[in-house]
């Protein structure tokens, strides 16, 4: 999530600033924040081959230009 | 306004192998995706050169390292280029599938959009930029230095120094593999600026080539990088952006290497005495200037559009720069990169203390000796470190207080070796075309933003060529001759479309040619062309390259003939 974002939702669910739905508001974002981050993770680990050195080395190049 | 002439070439990686994980050979996949792309796209043959011109005005050939390279028509904005782009990655891709049905030995083929290797041998790999202009080249080379070098923190691919034996991110991996500022050469000392000035088209114009940047998957960073770079070469074209009163850096190559390593996008460089600015600033400089000259006759017609986001990409780059991790290369990868080595238990700290041990260990390796260290097979870091016979444990021990102090132990070495291999992986198939690639995945999961309003119709773009310049009449005609003629019968270039039955040729070396100028093909010449598809005549004997001249002129047509190809 932008640290933009983080900061103007902590300003806005600070004291005074809109009580239980500032912060409702953060924490959405930060739960969705925190999904696209777990989605990320999930597709990350599902690419790596297990073998990455053997990986690696299977897809030498040649130099090009 | 004034139109620009732009274009890309964009070389790929490239895996092929049989079932079981062995390698196929890469000639014999190579040969057959260009023998399947022959087949299936509507192309005429390269008259003079590889490959084939294909009926959306790009050309598709197999390049030097045996490199499949797309080149795409010539645009004239932008958003066109990038929809071009893609087609390419497009057509690949489908070429790529096709092949692994059609040979029962070959278990996959997959192309990579990413510029180096990680395999220990070092090579890199590009993307080509165009830009045609009528600049002189010399004063263009050097107004473009600081931007070429600083422009990294938005067109930088992401990735590693495989120069470091630990894991040292990059903003722009090629950058690491540049070795002047200005050269001639493309495959061994590659500089920031490309003197090449091959223009391709009629007299007048130069052709900017620019073999410094790389491929990118965001198609917003694509975009950015092509039209900013376009937008200074209007700018040195019409006198506004002059060696004279521009930037001038003091050490472009390390510059661009400290921007490159710089992920905090603070550091500055020297420029004059008692002046250091950093990427953002010198990128202001530039976008100033094209902010001050939208309303010039020379800037093309999309020049504010680019402005704005060159402008709100800056700006976030120096309050906000996470909110980019969703749209440019190399913030993407940073940001997935970390969050895996952190949960493989190696947060960046702790990355940064095993560098400075695996670069001991490297040190004291590289002082072994040819025959100690087994430079051919290398002996493996973890083994030297960790073996009670290594041949430098007086060095290990010695690195023993600095792992302390930072809180590791050896028995960890492995593990940061992994991950080091492992996020090489990553790397690697963020690129890879296809549904397996990871920056495809990440983005049908709606993970990424990087898109431009504009750029849609992709499908289209691998049929059709833009429609406003010299590629529409080359795509056009190519598909009218396809359909037309016996495939012999015709051939093309970037300049000419050849009818051979008609004995007539198409003129198209005005980039900006809208109307078709047929006219009669003299008699051929016997010139140094190589017939096409025959990479390697240049390297023949004499003797043997004018038999060749011979039978293309004479013999090839008429055997193509028979054999009806």
């Amino acid at each position: 999530m932008a640290t933009r974002q983080r900061r103007q939702l902590d300003e806005r669910s600070g004291p005074g600033a809109g009580g239980e739905a500032g912060g409702n508001a953060l924490g959405q974002l930060r739960q969705r924040g925190d999904e696209l981050a777990a989605r990320a993770q999930e597709i990350i680990e599902d690419s790596l081959s297990g073998r990455s050195e053997e990986f690696n080395r299977a897809n030498r190049q040649t130099g090009g230009e | 306004m004034h139109e620009r002439v732009i274009g890309m070439e964009t070389e790929y990686g490239f895996s092929s192998l049989c079932a079981g994980g062995k390698p196929y050979s890469r000639g014999k996949a190579l040969a057959l995706l260009m023998s399947i792309a022959w087949k299936r796209l509507c192309s005429l043959r390269g008259r003079g050169m590889k490959g084939l011109f294909l009926e959306n005005g790009a050309r598709v050939y197999v390049d030097i390292g045996d490199h499949l390279e797309y080149c795409t028509p010539e645009c004239t904005d932008p958003w066109e280029l990038v929809r071009q782009l893609l087609a390419g990655d497009r057509i690949l891709a489908e070429l790529a599938g096709v092949a692994v049905g059609q040979d029962p030995e070959l278990a996959s083929a997959s192309f990579f959009k990413t510029n180096v290797d990680y395999s220990g041998a070092r090579t890199t790999w590009g993307s080509h930029e165009n830009y045609l202009h009528r600049a002189s080249p010399l004063n263009l080379a050097a107004v473009l230095v600081p931007h070429l070098v600083s422009r990294v923190i938005y067109t930088g691919a992401g990735g590693f120094d495989v120069g470091s034996p630990g894991l040292v991110f990059s903003l722009s991996p090629r950058v690491h593999h540049l070795q002047g500022v200005i050269s001639k050469e493309s495959t061994g000392r590659r500089g920031i600026v490309h003197s090449k000035d091959e223009s391709l088209s009629s007299d007048g114009y130069h052709r900017l080539h620019l073999i410094c940047g790389e491929s990118l998957s965001s198609h917003r960073a694509a975009w950015l990088k092509v039209a900013t770079t376009a937008l200074v070469v209007a700018l040195v074209e019409a006198g506004i952006a002059s060696e004279r009163g521009g930037l001038k850096l003091r050490g472009p190559l390390g510059a661009m290497e400290v921007f490159s390593r710089d992920t905090a996008c603070r550091e500055r460089v020297p420029l004059a005495p008692g002046i250091e600015l950093t990427a953002a600033q010198i990128q202001r400089h530039y976008l100033e200037l094209a902010e001050g000259s939208l309303d010039s006759p020379f800037m093309p017609p999309w020049a504010e559009a680019i402005c704005r986001e060159w402008r709100r990409v800056l700006d976030a780059l120096d309050e906000d720069p996470e909110g980019l991790s969703r749209t440019l290369d190399w913030r993407i990868k940073l940001s997935l990169y970390r969050d895996h080595a952190r949960r493989r238990g190696f947060p960046p700290e702790r990355v940064t203390a095993w560098n400075d041990i695996v670069a001991g260990l490297e040190t004291a390796r590289g002082k072994l000796g040819k025959a100690r260290s087994g430079e051919d097979d290398p002996v493996p870091l973890v083994d030297l470190a960790l073996s009670t016979r290594s041949p430098i444990r007086a060095e290990v021990k010695e690195l023993d207080p600095l792992l302390r102090k930072a809180g590791l132990a050896w028995s960890e070495l492995p593990s940061f070796l992994e991950l080091r291999q492992e996020l090489f992986e990553l790397d690697m198939r963020f690129g890879q075309l296809g549904e397996e690639g990871i920056f495809q995945r990440l983005d049908e999961a709606g993970l990424l933003e990087h898109r431009v309003e504009g750029v849609r119709d992709i499908d289209r773009a691998r049929r059709e060529p833009p429609p406003t310049s010299r590629a529409r009449l080359r795509g056009e005609t190519i598909r009218r001759l396809r359909r037309q003629r016996k495939k012999a019968e015709s051939y093309c270039d970037w300049r000419c479309v050849w009818d051979l039955k008609r004995k007539k040729r198409l003129d198209l070396s005005d980039p900006f040619a809208t109307e078709e100028r047929w006219s009669p093909m003299p008699d051929p010449d016997f010139t140094d062309e190589p017939p096409p598809d025959i990479c390697s005549v240049r390297s023949l004997p004499a003797g043997l390259r004018d038999l060749l001249r011979v039978m293309r002129h004479r013999a090839f047509p008429r055997l193509r003939g028979r054999l009806g190809t």
